[in-house]
């Protein structure tokens, strides 16, 4: 009898385990499932740093357009007149400050940071989440799914996790934080996120009438 | 009992010569080999000199992400940290938060050691009024920032302290990530080895094996329990793994070579006369000679080098020739020891000088490590001619006057027909010719490094850590001397003109200077005044950096910039040069900057068009820049050789036809000798043409050994020939088989050392060991012919075997 019950928990801790790994790819698929067949995008975004060597949070709302159509384009920008606003378009990033109105491009692949995430778009398979991440876990609190990764390759660099977090019957993401080794931490909330849009090509090539070229630090 | 003493005496001197090579050190350091005034010579041995650390071990960690090295580095570096006995300091790579916190001395520094004007510049953005302006714009930047890591870096640098820091000239010398790939997947860690002398070999031999040990068992228990992608790879390279490979291959190669040889030599001569006592006494002898010789070298030179391992087994090879001499003698006309040394001793001991002479002729060679081999063997000659003619001939002319000169085998090949051997005499070199036409001209191998060694993992770590960190963009380094840093601030100016007219003439295409990371004694005078005038506005700088919203965390930086200025003004003041200070500046500035011996270096780095021509060698360097490219030394090697060649060889050439035309006062023994000569050589052009054994840069210089030998073989088959009045069969039974002996057990000395470990010396054993056979072939078996064709009108007997002699 005591064998019996030992076994019968045994097997039900294991149960519970396997199920509970089950639930996060689950989560994570149903996640990306959301992203299939999404080439456009718009976001409405509240950025939020949270900095250890800064008393107080910086808020930032922003909006995020992504072409994954032909070589992939985006253009990422800041405050309202926007502070800064990143494009990629083929293989250039440009980096443009209107305030200062001056500008940089460098190659797209020097970008090296956690926005690069955003950037590329998200992944809208489990081979190509599974190629970029590694899923250290789900957690899970009615709709709403924690997918804790960590970046492959150069981008995991100071970054101690990534949590995509989804929610919805559909699984849909709503926000994206980033946890740094040194306790910082950066949230992405996404107010308003619209798909399949069409996106004019010039949104991705900014007018730098007026601006001069120069290299940021 | 009688039985028993011969094996006895053996084993004691065989025991002594073991003794003998154990005594030995070996010096692993390769840059003594190099001609010194070749400018990649001297940048070697200056990398080697200044900037090679004896107990930095260089521990490369690998894996299939970035993640999984950086959690394996950081646990590997805590536990070696741990082996106190072993570990005196270790150098991993820094994270964000060390560099925040011990990076500060090191900015500092940078900005104490740099122009006035970029100091002023500085000041000029701090002062009050203006300093608020550029804090409330980095609080921008950090909001506006695209990417969170680099709103992360400002956010500790709000004043701009590091970003406006040292003064990198265009390119940065520390650009690239010197201890971690781009892609993360391979870091290396620095290990500072400690509890044993680190210039003995041995001792780190046996450090090596304690910390093989221990990553090893590190190694196990990390993987053990994870999955595939986080478990790593960990190797290691360095000047101690380096010391370690090259000390044991040293060692091997010595005992493999010499053991090889007289194990060879015993069956040679086992084969060919059937005996064991006199083997047993030959065997003792040149175990003598060569415990001697490895005595008296010890005394003469100290430690024997990678190349010149080699001769103990050239010098095995060679000194038996003379035991077999006089034994052969022996055989023929027994007699006492002093008359047997009456009639062979003078032949044997200017054999001995003759010889000694070729090999001391290694001297005019511009290889250091050659002429050294060369001075062991011929002093081992000569050692070996008076232990053989004073230990070994009593105990021979006793042996030989117990057993007569019959029952051997005639064991060496008749010389062919007259008509055989004219025509071989004609068409050989004509297939030479046809070969260096048609097949392709065996020229110097371009990328030969001699002293490489065969099998080196330390090397394979070391090239595989290149190719990691540096990629395709492998620059080569130049180091620059001068007497102090004044002086090596207008060398390095006097340099970076060069490098610059060079990269204009399109010779180099990256040029990075380390100037702003040599102490700058006149900045650091002038910058001092600014300096103790920014000091004095800390206390308003921290007041406002909290005033606009950073932490305490936030204005650390700053504040460790601050209090380092204090401390180099301090230095200043005292009239000494300040050096960066903390662990990370210090580590950062000993890999560009050394100080040694009333010297101080510095490391540039270049980046060649095309390394291996030397016209960019010549473009940068002087006597006080040098650089470290193996490709250009490569081709300044072989320049360096064909030249000796050329002027070893022909005047060697033009002096021994007069001495041989005085010798024979015969036109046509002269013209024998030279057809040997020839036939020799045209037989190696041919086997180098159609066969992978090729010439370079070392084994070239084997040529007027094996010219020695050719010369030596036909002396002595004409003299025998012109004794005997051209019987060959007589002197094919006498003289040719002294001399296919000799030219057997010379053969199998160089030969032993094709399995030594250095590319040169392997080379070098091989190309001689087949040259020594076909000089051989050509005495013994082609020579008696061409003899007996042009004396013609001489009474000589054709050759023919008898089944015994």
């Amino acid at each position: 009898m005591y064998l019996v019950t030992v076994n019968v928990l045994f097997i039900g801790v294991l149960s519970v385990g396997l199920l509970r790994a089950d639930t996060g790819e689950a989560a994570v698929k149903q996640w990306l499932a959301t992203n299939r067949g999404v080439d456009t995008l718009k976001v409405e975004f509240t950025q939020t740093r949270k900095l250890t060597s800064l008393k107080s949070v910086i808020r930032q709302r922003g909006v995020l357009w992504v072409d994954r159509r032909g070589e992939g384009s985006f253009r990422w920008q800041t405050g309202d007149p926007p502070g800064t606003i990143v494009t990629r378009k083929g293989g250039q990033l440009l980096i443009v400050r209107p305030r200062s109105r001056q500008y940089e491009r460098r190659p797209a692949g020097e970008s090296g940071s956690s926005m690069a995430i955003l950037a590329e778009g998200f992944p809208r398979s489990w081979e190509e989440f599974q190629r970029k991440y590694h899923l250290v876990g789900v957690k899970s609190r009615g709709e709403v799914h924690r997918i804790n990764v960590q970046p492959r390759g150069q981008l995991d660099r100071g970054i101690q996790i990534l949590t995509f977090v989804t929610g919805g019957a559909r699984g849909v993401l709503q926000a994206l934080e980033v946890k740094f080794r040194d306790g910082s931490s950066q949230q992405i909330v996404f107010d308003k996120v619209e798909r399949r849009l069409p996106l004019r090509a010039e949104l991705f090539s900014p007018d730098l009438s007026g601006y001069q070229a120069t290299k940021f630090k | 009992m009688k039985k028993v003493l011969p094996v006895v005496v053996v084993s004691l001197i065989g025991v002594l010569a073991i003794l003998a090579i154990m005594r030995v050190r070996f010096s692993p350091d390769v840059f003594e080999l190099l001609p010194e005034d070749l400018p990649e010579a001297r940048g070697m041995e200056q990398i080697n000199r200044f900037f090679s650390r004896d107990a930095q071990l260089i521990v490369t960690v690998q894996g299939e992400s970035s993640r999984a090295v950086e959690e394996a580095v950081v646990a590997l570096a805590a536990s070696l940290r741990e082996k106190k006995e072993l570990v005196a300091d270790l150098f991993q790579e820094l994270s964000f938060e060390r560099l925040v916190k011990e990076g500060g001395p090191l900015v500092a520094w940078a900005w104490f050691n740099g122009s006035s004007e970029r100091l002023i510049s500085l000041q000029e953005r701090l002062a009050a009024g203006r300093s608020r302006a550029v804090l409330e714009e980095s609080l921008s930047r950090i909001s506006d920032a695209f990417a969170a890591e680099n709103a992360l870096i400002l956010s500790y640098d709000p004043l701009g302290l590091v970003e406006g820091g040292p003064e990198a000239g265009g390119e940065d010398a520390l650009a690239a990530d010197p201890m971690r790939s781009p892609a993360g997947d391979f870091e290396i860690l620095y290990v500072e080895g400690k509890g044993v002398d680190f210039s003995n070999y041995r001792e780190v031999r046996h450090w090596l094996d304690e910390m093989r040990m221990e990553l090893k068992v590190w190694l196990q228990n990390w993987n053990g329990g994870r999955d595939k992608e986080a478990q790593v790879e960990v190797r290691w390279t360095g000047t101690p793994a380096f010391m370690a490979e090259i000390g044991s291959e040293m060692e091997q190669d010595m005992t493999v070579s010499v053991v090889l040889t007289v194990v060879l030599i015993s069956v040679l001569f086992f084969l060919l006369h059937r005996q064991l006592a006199p083997l047993s006494w030959l065997l003792a002898a040149m175990m003598g000679v060569l415990a001697l010789t490895l005595t008296i070298a010890e005394l003469a030179l100290g430690e024997l080098s990678v190349m010149s391992v080699g001769f103990a087994a050239i010098l095995m090879g060679l000194a038996v020739d003379y035991g077999i001499v006089l034994y052969r003698e022996a055989l023929g006309s027994p007699g006492s020891a002093r008359e047997l040394r009456r009639a062979v001793g003078p032949g044997i001991l200017w054999a001995a000088v003759t010889t000694a002479a070729v090999f001391l002729s290694l001297n005019l060679s511009s290889l250091p490590g050659l002429a050294e081999l060369g001075n062991l063997v011929a002093l081992g000659i000569l050692v070996g001619a008076v232990v053989m003619l004073f230990g070994f001939a009593p105990l021979a002319s006793a042996m030989a006057r117990r057993r007569s000169s019959g029952g051997f085998r005639d064991w060496v090949p008749p010389s062919p027909g007259n008509g055989i051997a004219v025509m071989m005499a004609v068409c050989v070199p004509l297939c030479a010719i046809g070969s260096l036409v048609f097949g392709k001209w065996p020229g110097l191998e371009s990328n030969f490094h001699p002293f490489r060694i065969k099998e080196s993992p330390a090397l394979v770590s070391w090239n595989e850590m290149r190719e990691q960190l540096h990629g395709e963009s492998k620059s080569t380094p130049a180091v620059i001397t001068a007497p102090d840093f004044e002086q090596l601030h207008v060398q390095l100016e006097a340099f970076g003109k060069r490098a610059s007219s060079a990269r204009e003439a399109g010779l180099l295409d990256r040029v990075i200077l380390p100037n702003s990371w040599v102490p700058h004694p006149g900045h650091q005078r002038r910058n001092a005044e600014i300096v103790r005038e920014l000091v004095a506005e800390q206390g308003r700088l921290l007041k406002e950096m909290d005033e606009a919203g950073f932490t305490d965390e936030g204005v650390s930086l700053t504040r460790s910039v601050m209090d380092s200025w204090e401390r180099y003004l301090g230095e200043s003041e005292e009239g000494k040069v300040a050096l960066p200070a903390g662990s990370m500046g210090k580590w950062t500035v000993a890999r560009i900057v050394q100080e040694q011996d009333g010297a101080v270096a510095a490391i540039a780095a270049l980046r060649p068009v095309t390394p291996g021509d030397r016209s960019w060698v010549e473009a940068v360097c002087d006597e006080r820049s040098n650089v470290a490219n193996l490709a250009s030394l490569g081709t300044a090697l072989n320049e360096r050789i064909r030249e000796d060649v050329w002027r070893i060889f022909l005047p060697m050439m033009a002096l021994l036809v007069l001495v041989l035309a005085l010798v024979y006062r015969s036109w046509k023994d002269l013209v024998l000798t030279l057809l040997t000569l020839l036939f020799g050589g045209a037989t190696l052009v041919i086997v180098t043409v159609w066969t992978p054994l090729s010439w370079n840069s070392f084994n070239l210089c084997g040529v007027p050994l094996l010219f020695g030998t050719g010369l030596d073989f036909s002396i002595h088959m004409l003299f025998a020939l012109r004794r005997s009045g051209g019987n060959l069969g007589e002197v094919r039974r006498g003289m040719g088989k002294a001399v296919t002996f000799c030219g057997l057990s010379s053969a199998i000395g160089f030969g032993s050392l094709a399995t030594a470990s250095a590319h040169g010396l392997s080379s070098l054993g091989l190309v001689c060991a087949a040259g020594i056979l076909v000089n051989t072939f050509v005495a013994v078996v082609l020579l008696p012919s061409w003899y007996r064709a042009l004396h013609s009108g001489m009474k000589s007997e054709p050759d023919s075997v008898s089944p015994v002699t």
